[in-house]
């Protein structure tokens, strides 16, 4: 290996082995958590909706890294490696080989950590995820993801790659299709694939080639009298804000309803059908559908909704860009920059929300309704319209999904909000800002070092327990002391403030009085931990409230509070 | 030069420091800016300009010291301070996504003062192209953008960082100089950073020399060069050292001929020369670039001297 191949490598070492570290350390978080749960007995089905945690966060952690943390689909190959002396199959295969490395030891510390963690809850290791069926399936994907991504056009790749894989599942028996994707074989074309392609997307990219310019809209005219001038400069703020961070998104959201959509109807439309026909009642198998559906859809928005924060909340990528000069020379103070921010921030999480319900309450409830009046005759068409009005209420159960929060909070070794958890955990830590950062670290170290070190304990649980109280208590002094400083130096107003205070009250104490919360005492014990939980999740969202002024007043005068 | 506003302060910056970690980026620098003028900030890189500027912006926190941009705090009161600001940085800091138009609409929604006329005269100037989006502007159109933005809204106070780099020779020479030059004639103020002296020499009425985080000199260009004189003279005998001389700053000879940078006394340096015997060939003003390099021992590009 020459010097120049040595500190390619090393340079992309360097940059990846953080983002690594933090997208493993969140999973890993998750699963020693999740000892709690697995002390007590585990059935099949959480067995399997664990599997179904792993792989989702492993392939999250996949996708991340060749997006490279920025969460960009645009991320293409690092551009300033064209201007070094070093031929393209070069460049790309020591990036790759170096950034491969880096996924490769991050899957293998959580499947390390799954396996340990499922062997302690006596799983016989034949009914765990395989080394062949887990590790080398997501490396050969990272290798062929890697080098589509680098590739010019890549965008309509992507999709269609996307529509490929959806038809796959469409019409591939399930019971042939994941076998095969958990195949040896075809891990190893993927990375064959992926190295074979990757020099010469680098290569392409390299050359400026642009494969499907053809297909670009013409240009929408756009003269300077078309549009009028902002009203204010909050106005001119808050466009600005949501053109910088949101419109990718909301699509993202409306795509990924969309693609929901189309699915579910085909569910409807023809495998429901075929199981009626097969002696399953249609009221029944509508039913699952509909769960499936709120769960997904539910699932879907809220992991939006989270993403949407992180992606408002999240600011180091005006700051890396130099965005920031350009933006704090304005004559606005910090209140403006973060009112028409949050305003901002409610509005795009508006629009991708009931855009998204709108998309699969039409797309889904009318395409099913005629798809069932054309194959099932009167009385399916009878129980299609029951179902239809049922499904009117989508939209409102989308608007009220915050609130199912504690519910499924209580379903502590449910799948989906496991996906919740590491979730949540991956966007806190990517948002970069260090009062919510420190909060939770405060928050989930201790438990974590004490089960690492401990896990056979007996007092393990109460440890826990207290800590989460303890814990508890120093967020809320210390978001109370970050607001007292924000009240000094005028950054933040009262009113988002006692909004949140009530809503805190409204989505997560009310459904405490209701006994939602009632699962989660029982599992857990401790009758007073559902409302540490409730109040540190209305602390989190204080504190951010709190956050993003102190941050953005700290960076914009260059370090520093006082 | 504009002498009926030359008493009013614009910005004050008071013993001020900044430090990154390590690094001492300004260094006890005390300086003044008045209505009307027009104060050049010369510098190697990496010598602290950029650090002032943004401390005068309040862009950053001063390690020591106090600034008073309108007799306020910019950090205190941004909003106040940069209202009645014109800033162009030096890395041409825009949303590449941005239209030209976009961005005139964006800016133009933050200054009440804002003068289509004089954007709609700018724009013609400089060849924009409305419909044009910033990450395709080369280096030039990019200042040029940046320049019509800080300048549409007739700034009481301009701050422009490096100006001229990326324009061309035509530009520079005559559009920014121009536009300069008319801004301090309305009586306001502009704080230019350059390392190109023959630039500052011609547009600037004040000097400020900043090396290594300290201020060197400052004061009126014509008063910092009258200080200064370069003297040629001749010794009866050849010496390997340049005689001692009242304010020497700089000298360099062939052992008998020599020439020697001075600051300030001139009459005591033509007298310690008499007392030598030397006899005076040459005594003329030196350009800015000798003063700066027999001040810093260095040239703008760093180079030793």
């Amino acid at each position: 290996m020459n010097a120049a191949t040595r500190t390619l490598a090393w340079e992309q070492w360097r940059s990846g082995v953080v983002m690594s570290g933090l997208i493993m350390g969140a999973g890993m978080v998750v699963l020693l958590l999740m000892r709690l749960g697995i002390r007590h007995a585990m059935m099949d089905h959480e067995l399997m909706q664990m599997t179904l945690f792993v792989t989702s966060i492993a392939t999250i952690g996949v996708i991340a890294f060749t997006l490279q943390s920025n969460g960009d689909v645009d991320a293409r190959f690092p551009v300033w490696l064209y201007r070094l002396p070093v031929p393209a199959k070069r460049l790309a295969w020591t990036v790759l080989a170096a950034r491969f490395a880096l996924a490769l030891a991050a899957l293998l510390l959580l499947y390390g950590t799954y396996r340990l963690t499922m062997a302690q809850a006596g799983v016989s290791p034949d009914r765990l995820l395989t080394f062949t069926g887990f590790v080398l399936p997501l490396a050969g994907f990272f290798l062929m993801f890697q080098a589509v991504i680098w590739l010019p056009g890549r965008q309509a790749l992507l999709a269609l790659l996307l529509a490929v894989m959806i038809v796959l599942f469409l019409r591939i028996d399930e019971r042939v299709l994941l076998p095969a994707l958990a195949h040896p074989g075809s891990a190893l074309l993927m990375a064959v694939a992926g190295v074979a392609l990757a020099p010469a997307a680098v290569y392409a990219d390299r050359m400026g080639a642009t494969p499907f310019a053809w297909v670009r809209l013409p240009e929408r005219s756009r003269a300077l009298v078309a549009e009028p001038d902002f009203e204010s400069p909050l106005a001119a703020q808050e466009w600005l804000e949501r053109r910088e961070t949101s419109r990718i998104f909301v699509y993202i959201v409306w795509g990924v309803a969309a693609m929901l959509a189309v699915g579910m109807s085909y569910l409807v439309a023809f495998i429901l059908p075929a199981q009626v026909a097969s002696g399953g009642e249609l009221y029944h198998e509508l039913g699952i559908a509909h769960l499936i559906v709120s769960s997904v859809l539910g699932g879907a928005l809220f992991t939006a909704g989270l993403t949407g924060a992180a992606i408002g909340i999240r600011r180091d990528r005006q700051y890396r860009s130099g965005m920031a000069t350009f933006i704090h020379i304005r004559p606005m103070n910090v209140l403006g920059f973060s009112g028409s921010h949050f305003r901002m921030l409610g509005r795009i999480l508006f629009d991708a929300f009931f855009g998204a319900a709108v998309i699969l309450w039409v797309g889904f409830t009318l395409v099913n309704h005629i798809c069932l009046l054309r194959q099932g005759g009167t009385d399916m068409a009878f129980l299609g319209t029951e179902y239809m009005i049922h499904l009117f209420t989508l939209p409102w159960h989308t608007a009220l999904e915050p609130t199912s929060v504690p519910h499924t909070m209580a379903l502590s070794n449910n799948a989906l909000w496991l996906l919740y958890i590491a979730l949540l955990l991956w966007i806190l830590l990517h948002i970069g800002n260090r009062y919510i950062l420190g909060a939770v670290a405060i928050y989930l170290l201790p438990p974590a070092v004490q089960l690492t070190l401990f896990p056979y304990a007996a007092s393990g649980e109460g440890f826990v327990e207290l800590w989460l109280g303890i814990a508890t208590g120093i967020i809320a002094v210390g978001t109370l002391g970050l607001y007292l400083l924000a009240v000094r130096r005028t950054l933040v107003s009262k009113a988002p403030i006692l909004l949140i205070l009530l809503a805190g009250l409204v989505v997560f104490l009310a459904p405490h009085s209701l006994g939602a919360y009632e699962p989660i005492i029982q599992r857990i014990g401790g009758p007073w931990m559902a409302l540490t939980l409730s109040v540190a999740i209305t602390l989190f969202a204080l504190l951010t409230v709190v956050a993003v002024p102190l941050e953005t007043h700290r960076r914009r005068h260059g370090g520093g509070l006082i | 030069m504009t002498e009926r506003f030359a008493t009013e302060t614009i910005f004050e910056p008071q013993g001020l420091s900044r430090r990154f970690g390590r690094k001492q980026a300004l260094s006890n620098v005390t300086l003044t800016g008045t209505k009307g003028r027009i104060l050049g900030l010369v510098g190697a890189n990496g010598a602290g300009k950029t650090t002032l500027i943004k401390l005068l912006l309040g862009l950053l926190r001063p390690s020591a010291g106090t600034v008073r941009v309108f007799g306020k705090d910019p950090i205190a009161k941004p909003e106040e301070v940069l209202a009645r600001i014109g800033y162009l940085s030096e890395e041409r800091e825009m949303p590449g996504w941005m239209r030209i138009h976009e961005l005139i609409r964006y800016v133009k929604a933050f200054y009440p003062q804002w003068d289509d006329a004089y954007a709609a005269e700018l724009l013609d100037t400089f060849g924009l192209d409305l419909r044009d989006k910033v990450r395709t502007l080369s280096r030039g159109q990019r200042a040029k953008a940046g320049l019509l933005i800080a300048l549409a809204y007739r700034p009481e106070l301009l701050l422009l960082d490096e100006p001229s780099s990326g324009l061309d020779v035509v530009v520079r020479r005559d559009i920014l100089s121009a536009i300069i030059r008319s801004v301090a004639d309305e009586g306001r103020t502009v704080l230019f950073s350059s390392h190109l002296l023959d630039e500052v020499e011609r547009i600037a009425d004040d000097v400020a020399i900043i090396q290594q985080g300290r201020l060197v000199a400052s004061g009126p260009l014509d008063e910092i060069k009258e200080a200064h004189r370069r003297i040629t003279f001749r010794l009866p005998t050849p010496q390997d050292h340049c005689p001692e001389l009242p304010g020497l700053l700089m000298s360099e000879g062939d052992r008998d001929t020599w020439s020697a940078l001075c600051n300030g006394g001139h009459e005591a340096c033509r007298a310690a020369l008499a007392q030598l015997d030397a006899q005076i060939l040459d005594e003329s003003v030196p350009p800015l670039e000798d003063i700066i390099i027999a001040r810093t021992g260095k040239t703008l590009e760093g180079d030793e001297s």
